[in-house]
């Protein structure tokens, strides 16, 4: 009963303090956005929603100038509007209690000023003389004590700052030689660059498996004999054997090569002893 | 009508202002005359104050000989209390401790029953070694705490206010004791384990009741006077985010099934506030704060949850596990 009215009144007059803290940081946020479009050449990423071309062509009231610089004010403010939400959605919000503030600035009305707020209905001997004894002390505060002033001073420091900053930007033209156009063609022609190399490479590669497109198969009694090997037996045909093979191919291109025989076959005429130089020999490639 | 009963509840608290604003001299000299008998032990004697003032009962867990019994007899003698003592062994029956009816013979000749009061008839009762009683006394003894009253044959009997039971049980000697049931132990306020004295202290005993002259124990306070101090702490106001730390505290024990098998009730959230309002009275404040509750945690809940096999199996104590509860809770509030 005696608590609660005095709370009452500090606060509405905090509430106006913090409002004014909101109105500087909120403004705050807005100038340090548009700051950052302008700088960054931000309004040419408003050209690309369907329309805004034509209404920059077909409108008479604003240079192009001007109105690049009121579609970086648009988006700036709808930015500005999207953080707010995004705070007070995740509770981030600089939100005014009024109890939690008395007892952060007063910690020696921790628990005090909670238990007497929340038995303030529950009058009896006891919670009377603590009502009582928290009231005169509450009485005693200066409420302009507790009145954010410095949170209030800085934020305004910051909105004047960027509000400079961004008013010279505007009257001498001053941004940066970035923009979101710039941008975007650089990135298209690295990626063009990286997928020009990519199929360069990609040519370059060898697949000895295929390029001599020469099969070669073992007939025995008029049956294909089975050639392919089992992959735990060794490496089987890689690259890596293809490859030096591959050099010795280079090497007798250019000129007749006696000792090499191309052959697709080996006929069932072949002689017995050349049946186990053959296993020996496919036995070897396997084991490398 | 409501004006009336407004008008009756002012009044019901201005009889109350007097002994409210007296409290801390009252309680100052309670504990200064028990501090001129008792050497020492001063947690359980505060506790024991604490437990009277919540019109609870105490279970005692300490070895003989630690001055339990003059303790509370001390304590009855500061507060002009009847005093009595039950050694309850496994042959004591329920009619030892609540009383029974007796056969008279009038003048005439006439013959009529008379309830001859027991033992419990009394403001503190200290009832020795409880777990060597029968389950059956046990529980007529345990009736009479919750109930504050006394049924014998058909008749109840109401018991006087302040009505205060100190049980004690030996930590050690198990063998011929009846364990009390979960349900039971959950009606006292609290467990408060008792012990001994450091070397200084037991100095100090040794120099006080070696001697010819044992200090004498002067009556500090009336009945009437502490019945008020019982009315006044369930008074002391608490804020609504330390009644749910207590609750979180208790709803704690019932989170933990990998070390407790069944976790505190209720009545142990009732208990806690109400010792932490005690507490908090007891330090004259006129709130409660969370110093309050963390002091009072472990005597209200060690005895009221049940450790899980794997627990006891690896020597974790109740003590330790309400403990860590507390330590995690600390950055709450």
């Amino acid at each position: 009963m005696l608590v609660v009215p005095l709370l009452e009144k500090y606060k509405k007059y905090l509430t106006w303090s913090y409002r004014t803290l909101g109105f500087f940081q909120t403004a705050g946020k807005f100038v340090f956005l548009f700051l950052l479009m302008i700088l960054f050449n931000l309004y040419e990423l408003a050209y690309y929603v369907p329309g805004v071309d034509e209404l920059s062509s077909s409108q008479t009231y604003l240079n192009t100038y001007w109105f690049n610089l009121c579609l970086m004010a648009a988006g700036a403010l709808v930015l500005t509007l999207l953080i707010s939400l995004i705070y007070r959605l995740f509770g981030r919000r600089n939100r005014f209690n009024l109890i939690n503030l008395l007892e952060t600035s007063f910690p020696e009305f921790r628990t005090r000023l909670s238990t007497a707020y929340d038995n303030s209905q529950n009058i009896n001997i006891v919670t009377k003389k603590l009502l009582e004894e928290v009231h005169s002390q509450l009485a005693a505060i200066k409420i302009r004590k507790i009145v954010p002033k410095n949170q209030i001073f800085r934020s305004f420091v910051v909105f004047l700052l960027f509000s400079g900053a961004v008013t010279f930007c505007i009257y001498e033209g001053f941004s940066f030689n970035i923009s979101p156009n710039k941008l975007i063609g650089n990135l298209q022609d690295n990626l063009h660059n990286m997928n020009a190399r990519a199929a360069y490479d990609e040519s370059e590669d060898v697949v000895p498996d295929s390029r001599y497109r020469i099969e070669a198969t073992i007939i025995k009694n008029g049956e294909q004999v089975e050639m392919e090997i089992n992959p735990t037996m060794g490496l089987g045909f890689t690259s890596q054997i293809d490859a030096d093979t591959e050099q010795r191919f280079n090497e007798s291109s250019g000129r007749y090569n006696g000792n090499f025989k191309y052959s697709q076959t080996y006929s069932e005429n072949l002689p017995e002893e050349y049946e186990p130089l053959i296993k020996q020999y496919f036995e070897e490639l396997s084991s490398e | 009508m409501q004006q009336i009963q407004e008008i009756q509840l002012e009044n019901s608290e201005l009889n109350l202002r007097p002994t409210y604003e007296k409290s801390p001299q009252i309680f100052e000299v309670i504990f200064r005359e028990i501090g001129n008998s008792i050497v020492g032990q001063k947690e359980m004697i505060r506790q024991i104050i604490i437990a009277m003032l919540c019109e609870g009962h105490v279970l005692v867990e300490s070895n003989p000989g630690l001055g339990k019994t003059l303790t509370i007899s001390t304590i009855s003698q500061i507060m002009s209390m009847r005093f009595s003592r039950i050694q309850c062994t496994p042959d004591l029956m329920p009619a030892d401790i609540t009383g029974t009816d007796i056969i008279e013979e009038d003048e005439r000749g006439s013959k009529h029953f008379k309830f001859k009061q027991g033992p419990v008839f009394a403001n503190i009762v200290l009832a020795d070694e409880i777990n060597r009683a029968s389950p059956k006394t046990q529980s007529a003894l345990l009736e009479a705490m919750q109930e504050k009253q006394v049924t014998v044959a058909n008749t109840t009997y109401a018991l006087d206010k302040p009505f205060f039971i100190l049980a004690t049980q030996n930590p050690i000697e198990m063998e011929g004791t009846y364990a009390l049931p979960e349900a039971q132990l959950d009606r006292f306020l609290m467990k408060i384990r008792l012990d001994y004295p450091d070397p200084d202290e037991e100095f100090e005993i040794v120099n006080r009741y070696a001697e010819a002259f044992r200090p004498a124990v002067r009556r500090c306070i009336e009945k009437q006077t502490f019945i008020e101090l019982q009315q006044i702490t369930r008074r002391i106001p608490i804020s609504n985010q330390l009644k749910k730390y207590a609750i979180d505290i208790v709803n704690q024990t019932r989170k933990m099934p990998d070390m407790i098998e069944a976790g505190a009730s209720p009545r142990a959230s009732i208990a806690l506030i109400l010792c932490a309002k005690a507490n908090a009275f007891l330090d004259g404040r006129g709130y409660v704060d969370k110093r309050d509750i963390d002091s009072m945690a472990l005597p209200v809940l060690r005895h009221r949850v049940i450790l899980s096999f794997d627990a006891a199996r690896n020597n974790i104590t109740s003590d330790k596990i309400i403990q860590k509860i507390l330590d995690n809770r600390k950055t709450t509030i």
